[in-house]
């Protein structure tokens, strides 16, 4: 019994050590740490940098030598960074414990601590790449929206954009206005990009034809003749503009996003295995992601009304996502089904630059066998090479990927999306791009990502 | 100046701590009395310079007379406590003493430093009772048939047990706290104080098991015992109160290994159990096991529901992981943004301020104290004490684990104070009567080994008188006066 007893509690003190040599760190650098702001009566808040050494948040002092945040590139980085006062966000609230951790000389620390002053903070690499990122600003313009732009064998964000913007010099009075209501769009502290939640739309069709080509393996036998419009469940469907598709088989469904073809292929679903397919995949449920986010959902399942089915394998329907989530699936096929966890951090240094810990890309875990990826992979270049993705059909690299257009309301009034990844035969980048009421601004998705593609690999 | 004063006194404090957790266990290597009293003696001094450090650097970053005087008041009781009580009792046991003083002098220290009223509550409870059970030792030498009465004291602690469903707000009535009803509260009109009965039910419980199987093992004794053991765990799951359900079944379990020593009747038990917490979990699975469920959740995964459920134990890594090896230093950490960081989780108060070396170093003082009573069990040669002892040795360590387990995420947590560190009045007067019990215990079991020393001594030295060679002649002049002492 005594021995026992003396087990545990070895085990315990073990367990103990364990958890402050290997787990402490990165449970105390949790934005609900209330300790961190602690911290910042010793050290002063390091800069955020990124990777290519663009500084986009750093200190400036003012005349009484008051010390406040300043960001360079004002309102270009200004969900991706977001601000450290009036709350936090973005990597500002994430790395925050990192930022006003102090990696400085052991003996430069001793001698500020005697003359009590504070010590510099570290600083943050990001993994955000200026050039994407301010191709990606200027091509969404003054319209709604948000890009995101990561690596899909690493995880590593490249760039992140989201419309209205806000310029986090001002955050002060930004603040003030958006808790005041004075403000046109209370809704520009909202980063769009990880937290907006919007109808997939077509590109949601990516996952309808992986499930029919689960449940048949004849798959590629497949033919509808599309009359434009149709019939479904006692739901009337009808293709974008009522275009008369003709015979179509799998991947020119796909590929001219035939609505009444994915109507057909829903009625026969299994839906309990769709709904599986769609949790594996990340919708309502968590996303391997540290930052803030909305999670997406995907309401089907096999007690649902059948007369759901149509509007849903399309896109439209109760389904919801985010522009994270949706670079996340086809990160995931274009990695060969493996999905990485984002991230935006990639390495901390000291103040002067020496590397203190290096974030190492993560698989969050397989999602789809590598020959369906490969399959989907095909697919998807033929949106690309002969169907609606023509915006990024370009000799200078490939692109496979799928376009959107979601309806919000009874008008018909839609946001435009795109996600797709470059080069086909070996990943570099996967980029996914949503506009809001494209209608009005004109501004399509996928032209968005073609400036985007051209500067990746200008 | 008065950080580096501060940032000394924390390094200092923690070398010190080390030496003493090293002596708690270091003093059973050798069984020489001499080399033994100097190392106790050295533990003494470590433990007031410690708590010296401690104070200064609590009383320069406060700033207020009232951590001075309750210092010396602190000081004054310790000194006055050990004095006398070693000179009353000699044959008590010291390191026990040592251990329970400084866990004591720990407590108000870090009760001080979250709150001075705590502090000084907690120093006039404990005070008040240290000066009532330090006369348990002597009732228990001049009553030494405790053991006859086991029928009362399992239907005594079943009663006491129940006072909680006592309903409505008179002078004496049951209350409910955090999802238990295992409160009762006495109120005075004036003032009302709540104690915890099942904290000294707990004691009536260790002396039910310990003489009912001291009296004899057989089956039927067992079955007896059992059925008692089963009702006053079946009331605390009525209670809800699901911890101290398991501190109870823990402590029956020992000592019916200890008692039989058959492993027969405690893997019996530890199924009998299996099968009833199967039981139990089908037909009251939702007014009861909801409330375990989210318990055992919040212990996989508290960041999921970090603002709720999760909350408090995500509060208790931050601070032990801020703190780091070497603490924050005292008055530099946050206890404010941990919940009941005064009684369930003072550890982590600790290990953040005092760092968690400190931390890890007090568990090692809590089971030198777990040894000492283990220590004086093995000493006894009558079952009833030894079952007595070893039932107190498991109740105090099994707290200590479920405490220390539950807030650093080690088991799900259960709500269990940390003894005599912890502030709340059942807590530290129910341990406080443990420590005098077992003291009481190794004192009766010392005397009759001085007993049995000198019959051996009067039996050489009546051999010696008889003129049979020897070589114990020194002892010749001696034993005989002794022993005519002892024949008085």
């Amino acid at each position: 019994m005594t021995y026992v007893f003396a087990g545990i509690f070895v085990m315990m003190i073990l367990y103990i050590a364990k958890f402050m040599v290997f787990d402490s760190q990165s449970v105390i650098a949790n934005s609900y740490n209330a300790r961190q702001d602690k911290l910042a009566e010793h050290v002063i808040r390091g800069d955020i940098v990124t990777m290519d050494g663009e500084v986009i948040a750093t200190n400036q002092y003012g005349a009484d030598g008051s010390e406040y945040r300043y960001y360079p590139h004002g309102s270009m980085f200004a969900h991706a960074v977001g601000y450290s006062t009036n709350g936090k966000a973005g990597v500002e609230l994430t790395a925050n414990y990192y930022l006003l951790t102090s990696n400085a000389n052991i003996f430069e620390r001793t001698t500020n601590a005697l003359q009590e002053k504070k010590n510099m903070g570290d600083t943050i690499v990001t993994t955000l790449d200026y050039n994407l990122q301010s191709t990606a600003y200027n091509a969404l313009g003054y319209g709604k929206g948000a890009v995101l732009v990561l690596e899909p064998d690493t995880g590593r964000i490249l760039a992140m954009v989201s419309k209205p913007d806000f310029d986090p010099n001002s955050i002060d009075s930004i603040w003030k206005s958006v808790t005041e209501g004075t403000v046109n769009d209370d809704t520009i502290l909202l980063n769009r990009a990880t937290q907006g939640l919007y109808p997939p739309g077509s590109t949601f069709k990516t996952l309808t034809a992986l499930e029919f080509m689960r449940e048949n393996p004849d798959w590629e036998a497949y033919q509808y003749t599309c009359e434009g419009e149709g019939v479904f469940n006692n739901i009337g469907m009808h293709c974008y503009n009522n275009t008369v598709h003709g015979t179509v088989d799998l991947p020119d469904s796909l590929a001219y996003s035939c609505n009444t073809s994915f109507s057909n292929i829903g009625t026969d679903l299994n839906l309990d295995r769709f709904h599986t397919l769609c949790e594996d995949f990340g919708f309502n449920g968590a996303l391997p992601y540290g930052g803030n986010y909305n999670k997406s959902s995907f309401v089907l399942d096999g007690t649902a009304d059948k007369s759901q089915i149509p509007q849903t394998v399309i896109g439209q329907g109760k389904t919801q996502i985010t522009p994270l989530h949706n670079a996340l699936i086809m990160a995931t096929i274009a990695n060969g089904g493996v999905m990485m966890k984002p991230y935006l951090v990639d390495e901390i240094r000291n103040y002067e630059g020496v590397r203190v810990k290096h974030f190492t890309p993560s698989a969050a875990g397989r999602v789809i066998s590598a020959s369906e990826a490969q399959e989907l992979t095909t697919l998807l270049k033929g949106v690309v090479d002969y169907g609606t993705g023509s915006a990024v059909n370009t000799d200078a690299y490939t692109v496979a990927g799928k376009t959107g257009t979601a309806e919000y309301d009874e008008e018909g009034n839609s946001h435009s999306w795109f996600v797709g990844f470059s080069n086909v035969e070996n990943p570099d980048i996967v980029v996914c791009v949503v506009i809001e009421e494209a209608d009005y601004s004109g501004i399509r998705a996928a032209s968005v990502a073609r400036q985007i593609f051209d500067a990746y690999y200008r | 100046m008065i950080t580096v004063i501060a940032t000394v006194a924390q390094y200092v404090s923690i070398i010190l701590l080390a030496i003493y957790g090293w002596l708690c266990f270091s003093i059973f290597k050798s069984t020489d009395k001499k080399w033994k009293e100097k190392k106790l003696t050295r533990q003494i001094v470590l433990i007031f310079s410690i708590h010296f450090l401690w104070y200064l650097v609590l009383f320069l970053k406060m700033g207020e007379m009232k951590v001075l005087i309750l210092y010396g008041c602190e000081i004054l009781v310790a000194v006055l406590y050990m004095v006398l009580y070693h000179r009353y009792y000699p044959n008590s046991s010291r390191l026990i003493t040592n251990n329970m003083c400084f866990l004591l002098l720990f407590g108000y220290t870090v009760l001080t430093r979250i709150n001075m009223n705590y502090a000084i509550r907690q120093f006039a409870i404990s005070t008040v009772t240290l000066l009532i059970v330090s006369f348990i030792p002597l009732i228990m030498l001049r009553y030494r048939n405790l053991r006859n009465y086991y029928y009362i004291y399992g239907v005594l602690g079943i009663l006491a047990l129940l006072t909680v469903f006592i309903p409505g707000e008179g002078f004496i009535h049951g209350l409910s706290a955090y999802g238990a009803r295992n409160w009762l509260a006495v109120d005075f009109g004036f003032a009302s104080i709540s104690v915890q009965p099942s904290e000294f039910v707990k004691i009536l419980f260790v002396f039910f098991v310990a003489s009912i199987l001291a009296k004899s093992t057989e089956f039927r004794q067992v079955v007896i015992a059992t059925a008692f053991a089963v009702t006053h765990m079946g009331v605390l799951v009525l209670e809800k109160d699901l911890g101290g359900a398991l501190i109870f079944f823990v402590i029956y379990v020992s000592i019916l290994y200890v008692a039989t020593r058959r492993p027969l009747y405690f893997f019996g038990c530890l199924g009998g159990a299996c099968a009833m917490g199967a039981l139990a979990f089908l037909l009251l699975k939702k007014q009861l096991f909801r409330h375990v469920m989210v318990r055992v959740n919040n212990w996989i995964d508290p960041w999921a529901d970090i603002n709720d459920g999760g909350y408090q134990i995500a509060q208790s890594l931050f601070a032990i992981g801020s703190g780091g090896w070497f603490g924050s230093g005292l008055c530099e950490g946050m206890p404010d943004s941990i919940p009941v960081r005064e009684s369930d989780f003072i550890f982590s108060v600790i290990a953040e301020e005092m760092g968690v070396l400190a931390a890890l170093i007090l568990i090692l003082i809590c089971f030198s104290v777990f040894i000492g009573f283990i220590d004086v069990s093995m000493k006894c040669k009558q079952s009833f004490y030894k079952n007595m002892a070893f039932g107190f040795a498991i109740c105090y360590i099994f707290q200590v684990l479920l405490n220390i387990g539950g807030v650093t995420k080690f088991i799900p947590s259960t709500g269990v104070t940390l003894p005599l560190v912890s502030y709340g009045l059942s807590s530290v007067a129910s341990t406080l009567i443990v420590f005098q019990i077992t003291q009481g215990i190794n004192i009766i079991t010392s005397k009759e080994a001085e007993k049995v020393e000198r019959e051996k001594e009067k039996i050489i030295a009546g051999a010696d008188s008889k003129g049979t060679e020897s070589k114990r002649v020194p002892a010749k002049g001696k034993a005989p006066k002794r022993a005519k002492q002892n024949s008085k």
